[in-house]
């Protein structure tokens, strides 16, 4: 993974751990998550009724680079556990890792054909999930290809999970602690080099605590040791193709020429590989290309809100709804950013992260379905409903409403 | 897009594939609907391997993962 995305080799090995837990988890409550689930059989005037979860069939996985592992098991364990076969698509540019999974599904004892590795084209992908045989699409990336993919299942009637972009607020409050704050910020944006999609992003303080936060913050991005990934001491590796560099600096080139002003960073250095210094950006608009994209690289961006209203205005003010942060030790508080962030998970005092235990998706443009736990696994599932009578009579066709 | 390996420490290249041809790719969806009628009716232990509670069902299958 390193060598093919860049991601540090301590943040591979993390990778690696988080996949076996996953497996572990499902091996663990599989059997549970598929038993029969009983319902009230009186009710329903039946002798028996219960629902019945069974695979739906082989199901295609377009995966991106980011994570290469991490997204493929998320899907591969619960939906194999589940008895359906994957065909993965993986991005073009980690082919190794991509054959290294189908390796794997093999050594673990799962026949020829229950997780393949497909070294296609994005051009491939029509082909494939319009084919009869395969049933449904996962797919982790950006919104244009979940609007790709959507738009051929669509047209194919195919269910479908989308997991795609996010620009997800990291919310700071007068209550917070803020050297915590400013150190789980720092983590929360510069992961993975800063290409995760639930990374935060849009840091959104309140004035009142504003100048101590952005100072301790950017000093934190600053002191982050930027260098060769196989590095035991390196923090941020490069990013993970020259084109994405490239995106990267001009929105920040963007915000800077429309007024923004950079506390650390913004300099795309010289030399071999594709390596950006953590960047705080501050005093941002919404004529910037940052106010409302996705930034999928080490740079954060600073808003400065003088009451909850604002906070909560700006974070859901994006096309996007994946992840989000809260900062805040007044109870009262917490409980109205877990119902007003418009997000598919809300954390607060700690940074969006996913657990086999829990749901993980988005709302609006992030996409729709759910990865992790039990629903994670359902989503490839047929819910079949199972009624047993007696066999008595019914209304007359006249008299039976659906 | 090119299927390759590109190191982005250094910007080197240093493994390319060769996309799959239609033929190819047909087989595998062939072989992937395939194995689904063979996994689907295995128990949900036999395919957790040594995590899960031990098959209740002794059909023999090459699903099952070792223990």
């Amino acid at each position: 993974m390193t060598t093919e995305m860049g991601k540090t080799y301590a943040a591979a090995q993390a990778e690696v751990t988080k996949c076996a837990s996953a497996c572990r988890f499902y091996a663990a409550h599989a059997e549970r998550m598929l038993a029969d689930e009983p319902a009230d059989a009186r009710a329903v005037n039946a002798t028996r009724a219960f629902v019945r979860y069974q695979p739906i069939g082989p199901v295609l996985a377009v995966m991106p680079w980011n994570f290469p592992l991490w997204q493929v098991m998320r899907f591969a364990a619960p939906a194999l556990m589940a008895g359906n076969t994957g065909l993965l698509k993986h991005a073009s540019n980690v082919p190794q890792t991509a054959l290294y999974l189908e390796d794997l599904f093999r050594r673990a004892g799962f026949a020829e054909g229950a997780f393949t590795t497909l070294l296609v084209g994005s051009d491939a992908v029509d082909r494939i999930l319009s084919d009869p045989r395969v049933r449904a699409a996962t797919l982790t990336g950006s919104e244009r290809a979940g609007r790709s993919i959507a738009q051929i299942a669509g047209r194919e009637l195919k269910k479908t999970v989308l997991e795609l972009g996010g620009s997800d607020p990291f919310v700071v409050m007068p209550s917070a602690d803020l050297d915590r704050a400013a150190e789980v910020a720092t983590t929360a944006r510069c992961q993975n080099n800063g290409q995760s999609c639930i990374a935060a992003k849009r840091f959104i303080v309140h004035t009142d605590v504003f100048d101590a936060f952005a100072e301790r913050f950017a000093a934190n991005m600053a002191a982050l040791r930027v260098g060769d990934p196989m590095d035991a001491g390196t923090d941020v590796g490069p990013l993970a193709s020259s084109g994405g560099r490239d995106e990267v600096h001009a929105q920040v080139r963007d915000a800077v020429d429309h007024g923004a002003t950079v506390l650390c960073g913004g300099e795309k250095p010289a030399g071999d590989g594709w390596f950006y210094p953590p960047t705080v950006v501050t005093d941002l608009t919404p004529q910037m290309r940052m106010w409302t994209e996705e930034v999928f690289g080490p740079v954060a961006g600073l808003y400065r809100v003088s009451s909850y209203a604002e906070a909560i205005e700006v974070a859901n003010g994006t096309a996007f709804g994946l992840g989000s942060n809260a900062w805040t030790t007044d109870p009262d508080e917490q409980e109205r950013f877990a119902t007003d962030l418009d997000a598919g998970s809300v954390f607060v005092n700690g940074m969006t992260t996913s657990f086999p235990e829990l749901p993980f998706g988005g709302v609006k443009n992030s996409g729709y379905g759910r990865e992790l736990s039990a629903l994670g696994m359902r989503e490839f599932c047929n819910t079949k409903t199972v009624w047993v009578g007696r066999g008595e009579a019914s209304a007359g066709a006249g008299a039976h409403a659906e | 897009m090119r299927i390759a390996t590109t190191n982005p420490a250094t910007g080197e290249v240093l493994k390319s594939y060769e996309p799959m041809s239609t033929e190819q790719l047909d087989a595998a969806i062939e072989r992937a609907d395939l194995a689904f009628r063979d996994l689907h009716r295995t128990t949900v232990a036999q395919r957790g391997g040594g995590w899960a509670p031990p098959p209740t069902c002794s059909t023999p299958s090459a699903t099952t993962p070792p223990g």
